[in-house]
């Protein structure tokens, strides 16, 4: 039988560990043990063969790490490495007469990916891709991902497998005792991203023995359905002499094994400590036996890799992320100025949404460009799972693809077309999918003629393999103004729903009251009665007070919160909150005889906006910025010279002044007034470096003296920049480094941009960099701080 | 582990006085020291390695590893034996620094200024078990913890010394290409042994350490760096040939 028939049928037994054997046969410390599949063939070929005999019906080849970034550092190429590593083990079988299945092995890149790291998630997938086209070219039988920590790079290394080859696909992760990878990922969050993925076996591999696992492959085994695979350690090593030693006996090892078979184990073998002994007693104990039935909880489940959320209560989508209505969003969505939608999604987060509903459909920016950067940006900082809002096919293909987690799509609806457009990616990423109850004929009228519509998406779903648990179905709001009947229709469509089809339901629910006076009464109302009928994902703004306590009193009514603790929680939460805010509020009034300048240079942020509104009553924007921004600023900067004060006041004056800002800013947005900026300055902290505290400080500081910064972030690709530069027409362009070695990228960067843009300026900065350094690779300016920053922006701007 | 998280160092890596006098930044810093106190997730390792002195450099014995450049080999002239160490904080402080820079610039700063007190906080503790075996082996004393980037020992290194104590796969500690620890808030270091105790640095008082520390160190790095900054004169670091990593 073949290998992928028998899986999770019979109990399939793995090979042991490559590298510490290589270990103890001398492989020195901080060696690459890949090269060895060429130099030392015959002695790979013998530790496969001790496998094989051992019983392992699974061998893997000694590609570890066998990635374009590793061997850089070795004279041979992925494609040699990869090559023999596929050829050594196909010998070891050939050799011995017994049957076995090569494992192409891929391990973690060794460099972390983005948010935390500077490989990006394309670059990730295309070293993946790389192994997996040469491992298919030499006849592995199956691509083994393991000891892998970041969920993202597991889904880069997933899909590079799963697009370029039709071989079965195993993934497992390492994990902390705590149930945590190093990056914080949790075992449900993995479960659920690599069964949506569609892998054929997943499990955990090497960090603990197999009783310090015991209870985390429990929990994999009781929500996982699929296959489940188990390498542990042979115990946690112990250092002798500089010496690497495992203690535990393959007896001990054994006992725990043995204890996870009876509850479902499906694929076993050992990890770094274990050899062909440990191995074989596994396999003259279990090779063969029946894969134990094991009874799989299954529920519906949104993530990120360290938060997972199970829809069976009620969970608030929070609707703020969304241009619609909004000046002050569209202009930040053409801005690029994504800082104002992060802002956003924290106010949300902070609120208590649940979940972040995503739209960025604006008809004059590219909404599959700024999504990909802005779900970037949000699970960089965040980590509440994501709804993604947008009725474009390849908008939601791409967010899908570069979303660490399982991801809500919002939406598709009746029609055959938006099904068969849609579904294929929300079944290839594992996502779960809203399915508004309409089609091409418009919104039914009735209840019956909405659910006969959510019938058919859940019945399309299914052809695609997209289970109910993924389906969520938007009964539609209508106005109460205007279709008053439609109202109660909606309700009893959802019950329905939720009753005779059994998947989870959401509601736009501000809709209901528009034009009607009171809204927020008649949203409240129907809210109650929407969830009284089983709604389960309330879309609405979760900063207002007044909606959330409705959805948790909802909870409590509907006896989904049990002893109304958290119901409790929020009401005590916000009272605290409030009365903080009505105490700041106070202060603030004490302080409206205060001049705004001296709230500046204490850098009392919160007053801030609410003095300059308050002064702008009498005085237009320009003024203030000439009266009280300017002379404020200089005072704190005379102050910080002289070391009256410090850099953390510094900036807090600067952050002060920002939001004063920000007042200016929207006033001009709504009256349409002189624009108040001194001109646009591009800044970007260069490829490779992924702090940028310095880069923002300038930044906040530039605002100050109101520049206008189009911010690409850190990290950031050479090409980003020129396109940035040519786009906006930059006079300015500012450029930082933290590192020598990414130094070289930065004058990489100037080299580019002058190509692109000659007659842009560019002035550098950044930890390593000097007045000489900035000259040699040809740099315009050198800023040594915020305030020299400014100086030169005023040369440029000619003020 | 447990951390403290000295204020006063957090001050000092702020560059700024000891008794500052600003409310809203004490306020940020009391909530930075007790939230990141909950974030840290500290990992560390060690491994003891002989070493040979060539002409090429320093050999680590057992490993593919030669540390080169004068001040390496000034610092483990009298030791036989090193420790390769490794430590991080872990991913979420780094996120949480991020998260701070879209929030805030100023809580961003001081709450990386916290991360950087905390990581220094945990190797002194892994310096201090260390220093403990060490002198449980019968030894004298250790040196201090000289990292890549120090003097002129490069940070090239830092992938190779990382895949020598497996420090990806038991800490999650990685190096970018361009040579940078990730997650950041992270350290490598090599401590020496040392056999007899006269030449111990901590028995020499700050003046003497310094005397003892002007080879170590690069001077024209420290012109670069040093010489402009507030805390010159009493700067404990530069004082031990360490740069805090802020434009003087």
């Amino acid at each position: 039988m073949e290998l992928k028939d028998r899986l999770g049928k019979e109990v399939i037994i793995f090979d042991g560990a490559m590298g510490t054997v290589l270990q103890q046969r001398g492989l020195k410390a901080g060696d690459v043990p890949e090269k060895l599949n060429i130099e030392k063939s015959k002695e790979i070929i013998d530790i496969h063969k001790s496998y094989l005999k051992a019983g392992a019906e699974i061998l893997t080849t000694n590609t570890f790490g066998a990635n374009a970034l590793k061997m850089e550092e070795i004279d041979y190429s992925v494609e040699e490495v990869i090559a023999a590593g596929v050829e050594n083990a196909k010998a070891a079988v050939m050799e011995s007469g017994l049957e076995a299945a090569v494992a192409l092995d891929m391990g973690p890149l060794g460099e972390l990916l983005e948010p935390m790291g500077s490989l990006t998630f394309d670059e990730a997938y295309n070293l993946y891709q790389q192994q997996v086209l040469v491992g298919v070219e030499y006849g592995a039988d199956l691509i083994h991902i393991e000891t892998i920590a970041d969920l993202y790079e597991a889904r880069a290394a997933v899909l590079a497998a799963k697009e370029n080859s039709n071989l079965p696909v195993f993934c497992t992760l390492t994990f902390e005792e705590d149930g945590r990878t190093f990056t914080g990922g949790s075992i449900r969050s993995m479960i659920s991203v690599l069964e949506g993925l569609g892998v054929d076996g997943l499990g955990l591999n090497c960090s603990l023995g197999p009783e310090k696992l015991e209870p985390l492959v429990e929990e994999v085994l009781k929500y996982s359905e699929t296959p489940v695979i188990l390498q542990a350690n042979a115990g946690l090593p112990v250092v002798e002499d500089g010496e690497t030693v495992f203690k535990i006996t393959p007896e001990e090892y054994f006992k725990p094994i043995s204890r996870l078979y009876e509850k479902g184990l499906a694929v076993i073998g050992g990890c770094c400590g274990t050899n062909e002994d440990f191995i074989s007693l596994i396999a003259e104990n279990l090779k063969n036996k029946k894969v134990k039935n094991r009874t799989v909880t299954s529920e519906s489940l949104v993530c990120s890799p360290s938060q997972y959320l199970k829809l069976d209560g009620i969970n608030v989508v929070g609707e703020r992320i969304n241009p619609t209505g909004k000046a002050a969003f569209k202009q930040a969505l053409r801005n690029g100025d994504l800082d104002h939608i992060l802002k956003v999604a924290v106010e949300e987060v902070d609120a208590g949404a649940d979940i972040l509903d995503v739209n960025l459909g604006l008809p004059d920016i590219d909404e599959k460009e700024m999504m990909v950067k802005v779900i970037k940006e949000l699970q960089g900082i965040l980590d509440i799972p994501l709804q993604i809002d947008s009725s474009d096919p390849e908008v939601i293909e791409d967010a899908l693809r570069y979303y660490n987690g399982t991801a809500i799509v919002n939406s598709v609806n009746g029609e055959m077309k938006v099904l068969e457009n849609t579904l294929p990616a929300v079944k290839k990423y594992g996502a779960a999918v809203i399915g508004l109850t309409m089609d091409d004929n418009g919104i039914p009228d009735t209840a019956a003629g909405r659910y006969k519509i959510a019938e058919r998406i859940v019945k399309k779903g299914a052809e695609y393999g997209i289970s109910r648990d993924k389906i969520i179905i938007d009964c539609l709001t209508l106005t109460a103004s205007a279709q008053q009947e439609g109202v109660k229709e909606t309700l009893k469509a959802l019950k329905m729903v939720r009753e005779k089809l059994g998947v989870k339901t959401t509601l736009g629910v501000s809709n209901v009251s528009f034009g009607l006076p009171a809204r927020p009464v008649l949203n409240r109302t129907f809210l109650s009665m929407a969830l009284y009928q089983g709604l389960n994902l309330p879309i609405i703004d979760p900063n207002d007070q007044e909606m959330m306590a409705a959805v948790k009193a909802a909870a409590v009514l509907n006896n989904l919160d049990q002893g109304a603790a958290q119901y409790i929680e929020y009401m005590a939460e916000n009272e605290s909150d409030n009365d903080s805010k009505a105490a700041a509020e106070n202060s603030g009034e004490n302080n409206s005889k205060a001049d705004l300048k001296t709230v500046i240079v204490k850098g009392l942020k919160t007053e801030a906006g609410r003095l300059t509104e308050e002064i702008l009553q009498e005085k237009d924007a320009l003024e203030i910025v000439n009266d009280y921004l300017i002379p404020a600023l200089d005072t704190v900067g005379e102050r910080y010279e002289k070391g009256e004060i410090f850099l953390p006041q510094l900036v807090q004056s600067a952050e002060t002044v920002k939001e004063a800002f920000a007042v200016l800013k929207a006033e001009m947005a709504r009256t349409g007034g002189r624009d108040i900026s001194k001109g646009k300055i591009v800044m970007a902290t260069v490829k490779g470096d992924v702090h940028d505290i310095g880069k923002n400080i300038v930044k906040t500081v530039l605002e100050n003296y109101g520049y206008q910064i189009i911010d690409l972030g850190r990290n950031v690709n050479i090409k980003e920049v020129v396109k940035a530069v040519k786009e906006n027409e930059i006079k300015l362009l500012g450029l930082s480094a933290l590192m020598t070695t990414t130094v070289k990228n930065m004058e990489k960067t100037i080299k580019a941009v002058r190509e692109a843009a000659p007659a842009t300026k560019i002035m550098v900065g950044g930890a390593v960099l000097t007045a000489d350094y900035a000259e040699m690779i040809e740099a315009d300016y050198y800023a040594r701080d915020a305030k020299e920053a400014v100086e030169i922006a005023k040369k440029i701007f000619k003020e | 582990m447990e951390f403290e998280i000295d204020r006063n160092e957090v001050l000092r890596y702020l560059q700024t006085a000891k008794d500052l006098e600003d409310e809203n930044i004490n306020r940020l810093l009391d909530e930075s020291i007790a939230e990141i106190k909950k974030l840290i997730n500290f990992r560390y390792l060690y491994q003891k390695f002989p070493i040979q002195h060539t002409a090429e450099g320093v050999k680590i014995k057992n490993t593919t590893l030669t540390l080169k450049g004068r001040s390496i080999k000034k610092h483990l002239q009298k030791s036989e034996e090193i420790y390769l160490m490794a430590a991080t904080l872990g991913a979420q402080v780094d996120k949480k620094i991020s998260y701070y820079e879209k929030i805030s610039v100023t809580k961003s700063m001081i709450f990386d200024a916290c991360a950087t007190t905390a990581i220094e906080e945990g190797c002194d503790q892994v310096e201090a078990e260390i220093k403990e075996k060490v002198l449980a082996a019968g030894n004298e004393a250790i040196t201090f913890r000289y990292s890549p980037g120090y003097g002129d020992l490069g940070i090239d290194i830092q992938k190779e010394f990382l895949r020598i104590i497996k420090a990806p796969k038991k800490i999650g500690l990685t190096a970018s290409k361009y040579n940078m620890l990730l997650p950041t808030k992270s350290v490598t270091a090599i401590i020496g042994v040392l056999e007899e105790k006269e030449t111990a640095a901590e028995n020499l008082t700050n003046q003497e350490q310094e005397v003892v520390n002007q080879d170590d160190r690069d001077l024209e790095f420290e012109a670069r760096h040093c010489k402009n900054c507030l805390l010159y004169e009493d700067c404990e670091l530069r004082r031990r040939g360490i740069y805090c990593g802020a434009k003087g």
